[in-house]
């Protein structure tokens, strides 16, 4: 069980803002998804909270210890980070992407003990990959390959989990599949998981939580019937809304885009 | 698998070292050895082998090793297929720094003067270009960058050999910029072996997490990575190895290429674990091209360098263009 925090981020590049002032702690055993407009400063949130992105002010924490002091490899066993930026192939088979996971327990590709092998097996079931574990990478669609990024992640077996846009190339199936196991995780298991999504529907079906962010701050924090709203959607996305709860959650019908004019004359 | 190509470059590497020994104007066969060197053997004999072969081929397999754990280590860091010590500059760099100090005329003052400045050089070289990596993304943008680094040591080797206050002998830079193992003794490998030692031992410490960084530095930082680290280990081991290479045998291109690739086939492309594997290959090329160059039938012995050059250019050429191939088709 750990708990996520951050306390009064800051973080600019050059001029630009992308991050202010951010406040905001994540519980174990809940899946919380962050959702926003492109260059709201998702992304930026997950990389610090990874460690890997420099402050100007504030603090992340992990049990109330400060993540970008810990050393990388019991950072790594504590926080996976499935970051957006990834290779579109590497020359090794499934398998052993998927076993660089290990690195921060000892494992590599080559030299696997029990756990280890166990995780990584566990790791491709989840994915759906058993069939391809022996097959090259280089060989993989762009959904594949999404899901053996994934599947890295999840071998890494962490209690937190930062999961950046990871159902970007994948299918309905596997979308819903890969939300299902994420919400599985965390409430099965204990771990924090928190996740980039552009979809506000499954982000709205399967999350517990969801934060809203808008120009590097967080615009709404609640649950998915608090947060997917015509308003705060309206404010976010700058896109007019219907919700269709009949189906059990709140499911967003985008409408139509508003313009900027319109936007400001509702939300002020 | 990895282990047997070790067993079998080494036991090649071991052939090697035996032919270069034996080849030459006088052939010194292996078996008939002890009984030239012998009680009533050829003083002259002794002297070629301890004073010529011996110091030549050693200097020949220590620096291919030194080029070819280079070129795994800068491939593994750059992420870049086509990067190595020759091509990006370093060695270049690394030859440029020596060169002033023999034409400044401060290597007579300390032996330690041209190594040291050498490996001044490559450092230099390889931290700039690992600065230069980080900020930016293609392939072709980093290759560049080594070229125009190259071009300009280049530049800065003719300015100092104008500016030179002692006269220098044209053939004394070929045999820098040309690379060649003759004419080595004993205190040359003496010098050059414990920075090369020292590199090949730091490269070999990051062999795990070089590995990782196929994934990306964000990646390789989620699972673990000491990005920091990694790029200062590879930094100043490869600028050690890269450096001492080049004050024992001058610029030598290609081989940091060329060896890796030849390994990658049968250990796979796991940047670390190519390390080992391609520092035997680079030294099993090295003896052989100085064989090679020993038994060149045509005209004068042929430079090391330029007999890599001219094996070397061509395959870099076919990577490119595979590489290429591979991003655009």
């Amino acid at each position: 069980m750990a708990e996520l925090s951050a306390n009064n981020l800051t973080v600019s590049v050059g001029p630009k803002r992308l991050l202010e002032d951010v406040t905001i702690a994540f519980a174990p055993a809940k899946l919380a998804a962050i959702i926003g407009e492109n260059g709201a400063g998702k992304s930026t949130l997950l990389r610090v909270l990874s460690g890997y992105q420099k402050l100007d002010t504030g603090q992340a924490l992990l049990d109330g210890r400060d993540i970008s002091a810990m050393r990388p490899v019991e950072r790594a066993r504590s926080i996976g980070w499935l970051p957006q930026a990834l290779p579109s192939a590497l020359p090794v088979t499934v398998r052993d992407a998927v076993a660089l996971g290990r690195f921060a327990h000892g494992g590599t590709p080559h030299r696997l003990g029990e756990a280890d092998t166990r995780a990584v097996d566990d790791a491709l079931l989840a994915c759906d990959l058993a069939e391809l574990a022996d097959r090259s990478t280089t060989s993989l669609s762009g959904g594949e390959l999404a899901r053996m990024h994934l599947a890295r992640a999840l071998a890494a077996a962490t209690p937190v989990m930062l999961v950046d846009e990871p159902l970007a190339a994948l299918d309905p199936r596997h979308r819903l599949n890969t939300m299902e196991m994420l919400a599985d995780l965390a409430v099965r298991q204990g771990r924090t998981i928190v996740v980039v999504l552009h979809d506000v529907g499954l982000a709205a079906r399967f999350a517990h939580r969801i934060i809203m962010m808008r120009q590097g701050k967080v615009m709404a924090d609640g649950t998915p019937r608090e947060v997917v709203t015509p308003a705060i959607i309206a404010d976010g996305f700058g896109v007019e809304l219907g919700v269709d709860n009949s189906v059990g959650w709140p499911q967003p019908v985008f409408l139509a885009p508003i313009n900027s004019a319109a936007a400001e004359s509702q939300t002020g | 698998m990895r282990g047997n190509v070790i067993l079998w470059l080494t036991a090649w590497l071991l052939i090697a070292c035996l032919a270069s020994i034996a080849i030459g104007p006088v052939l010194l066969p292996p078996a008939g050895l002890a009984r030239l060197l012998g009680e009533h053997g050829d003083p002259a004999i002794a002297t070629i082998l301890f004073d010529i072969r011996l110091p030549r081929t050693l200097a020949a397999a220590i620096a291919g090793a030194a080029l070819g754990i280079s070129g795994a280590a800068m491939q593994g860091l750059l992420r870049n297929p086509l990067a190595e010590p020759g091509v990006m500059g370093v060695s270049a760099s690394a030859a440029t720094a020596a060169t002033a100090v023999i034409y400044f005329g401060i290597a007579p003052l300390a032996a330690w003067a041209v190594p040291i400045a050498s490996l001044g050089g490559a450092l230099m070289a390889t931290a700039f270009l690992t600065l230069a990596g980080l900020r930016t993304r293609g392939i072709a943008t980093l290759i560049l960058i080594g070229i125009a680094l190259s071009a300009f040591a280049g530049a800065l080797m003719a300015l100092f050999v104008n500016l030179a206050p002692n006269p220098f002998s044209l053939s004394d830079l070929i045999n820098w910029t040309a690379g060649s193992v003759a004419n080595r003794d004993t205190d040359d490998i003496a010098i050059a072996l414990p920075f090369i030692l020292a590199g090949c031992a730091l490269l070999l410490s990051v062999q795990r997490p070089l590995g990782l960084l196929v994934l990306g530095e964000e990646s390789a930082h989620a699972l673990g990575v000491d990005l920091m680290r990694v790029r200062t280990v590879v930094v100043l081991g490869t600028g050690l190895a890269t450096g001492g290479a080049v004050a024992l045998a001058g610029m030598i291109g290609f081989v940091g290429l060329v060896a890796p690739h030849m390994v990658r086939a049968f250990v796979g492309h796991d940047a670390g674990r190519t390390l080992l594997p391609a520092a035997l290959a680079g030294a099993l090329l090295l003896v052989v091209g100085d064989i090679i160059i020993r038994v060149w039938p045509w005209g004068n012995e042929l430079h090391l360098g330029t007999l890599a050059a001219l094996v070397g250019a061509p395959l870099f050429l076919l990577i490119a263009l595979k590489h290429g191939t591979i991003r655009h088709g």
